[in-house]
């Protein structure tokens, strides 16, 4: 399967690139910033990953909705406008703007790292980029592969409770202890297991994946960055 | 503190659980906002269960109960959840870092001297302090003008008490009574108080 651009980006210097942009983000109080970010990161996601434009938008619609909601609430309840006879003020309406375009320029930038990193690749790249210790990033990868066991078992005791006939609550508290209960033993006996296979995880080792910073991760953190810095300098 | 794999791994199961239980609280938390739109009072829709997003750090902090086990748990959280495509991808590292911060100051000030109650509900209100003001600048709440603020902020501490507080330990204390932290010190407290 052939990578694109974006899915070849070291996932360490990809994270630490959103993390410089959401905060230059930050610093601005301007919808058009936001708006500006969201559609320009948008085109780029289309251009230079893989990710359908259909499944982009079917993620994004209760991003949006979420957007309008909180928009809607900035309105009411905005900095401006309080003493106002109508409902809102213009002054209220940039505020609420500027809450609501907020939402939506972070997601794309979470979306962009979620569509483009493979996960196994993120930790990995803790590892050899972020100089995360092997017990911490392994530990993690085994406590996200027991995602699908922990899915069975929530079923399972669910179905334990119907054969019972006993309510589980609206907040199915029941079921969830028993679900914390069952993962926190499995977790003792992963780490025991990891460790009888003779895990260490403090010292040399040899690893199935080496991640690497090239020239590429350079030019994408510089070109990222300097878009960033002409969205401001241009709409703030 | 020297971590050691077993505490790693049941940190991580725990940050895993609660990742799988904030996929359903961000919906709980949009259709808040949309019921309290009306009223004006949306804002305050995600900080009436934010109290959700510190648990992990108090749990494993009342569990294991050493310096710097905090910033740790809520940072292995944070990773857990940028793994399993949260929504805000790598900023949850930030905020996860921020929060476990403000959880562990809690503890720092008394020294880590006491893990119950009161340091559990002193450290949710750091927490709830402490990570508000990032937040005000990242999700721009200075636009919703001082008093809104403040009453964010007011909610957002109850929140965090109910739930970083109060319902971690009776969780955690659960959790000692089926026998499951043995070879934690939480589960050793239990264990010599039955002995007694």
């Amino acid at each position: 399967m052939r990578l694109s651009t974006l899915d070849r980006i070291n996932p360490f210097v990809k994270s630490i690139v959103i993390l410089v942009c959401c905060i230059m983000m930050a610093i601005t109080q301007s919808w058009q910033v936001n708006v500006a970010v969201f559609l320009v990161w948008f085109a780029a996601m289309l251009v230079f990953s893989k990710c359908k434009i259909k499944s982009l938008i079917l993620t994004l619609v209760p991003v949006v909705f979420l957007a309008l909601i909180v928009f809607v609430s900035g309105l009411f309840a905005g900095n401006a406008g309080v003493d106002s006879d109508s409902l809102y003020t213009v002054g209220n309406l940039e505020s609420a703007l500027v809450l609501g375009t907020r939402i939506l320029s972070y997601v794309i930038f979470g979306l962009l790292f979620a569509f483009t990193t493979d996960s196994k690749e993120f930790i990995m790249s803790l590892m050899h980029q972020a100089k995360v210790k092997p017990k911490f990033a392994y530990g993690v990868l085994a406590a996200v592969n027991l995602v699908p066991t922990l899915q069975r078992e929530w079923a399972e005791v669910n179905l334990a409770y119907q054969a019972r006939r006993k309510s589980t609550g609206i907040i199915p508290f029941g079921p969830m202890f028993n679900t914390l209960v069952n993962g926190i033993r499995w977790s003792e006996n992963v780490a025991m297991a990891m460790e009888s296979k003779g895990f260490d995880g403090e010292g040399e080792r040899t690893y199935s994946i080496e991640t690497r910073v090239g020239a590429k991760d350079y030019i994408y953190a510089i070109v990222s960055v300097v878009i960033m810095a002409v969205i401001i300098v241009v709409f703030h | 503190m020297n971590w050691k794999l077993k505490d790693i791994l049941m940190v991580a199961v725990v940050g895993v659980i609660f990742a799988l239980v904030f996929y359903g609280a961000n919906y709980l938390g949009t259709a808040l906002t949309a019921v309290l739109t009306p009223f004006g009072y949306g804002p305050l829709g995600y900080q009436l269960i934010y109290g959700l997003w510190f648990m992990a750090a108090t749990f494993a902090t009342y569990i294991i109960q050493k310096k710097g086990v905090g910033i740790v748990a809520e940072m292995l959280a944070a990773v857990v959840e940028t793994v399993l495509g949260g929504m805000f991808g790598p900023m949850t590292l930030v905020n996860g870092f921020i929060q476990g911060f403000g959880c562990e100051f809690g503890f720092m000030i008394t020294g880590y001297k006491f893990f119950n109650l009161f340091t559990l509900v002193l450290s949710s209100i750091t927490c709830a302090v402490i990570s508000f003001i990032p937040e005000t600048f990242f999700y721009g709440y200075l636009a919703y003008g001082g008093q809104m603020m403040l009453i964010m902020l007011i909610c957002r501490i109850i929140s965090s008490i109910i739930f970083t507080g109060i319902i971690v330990k009776i969780i955690c204390d659960g959790l000692a009574k089926a026998g499951v932290l043995k070879g934690y010190a939480l589960g050793m407290k239990q264990k010599m108080k039955e002995a007694k």
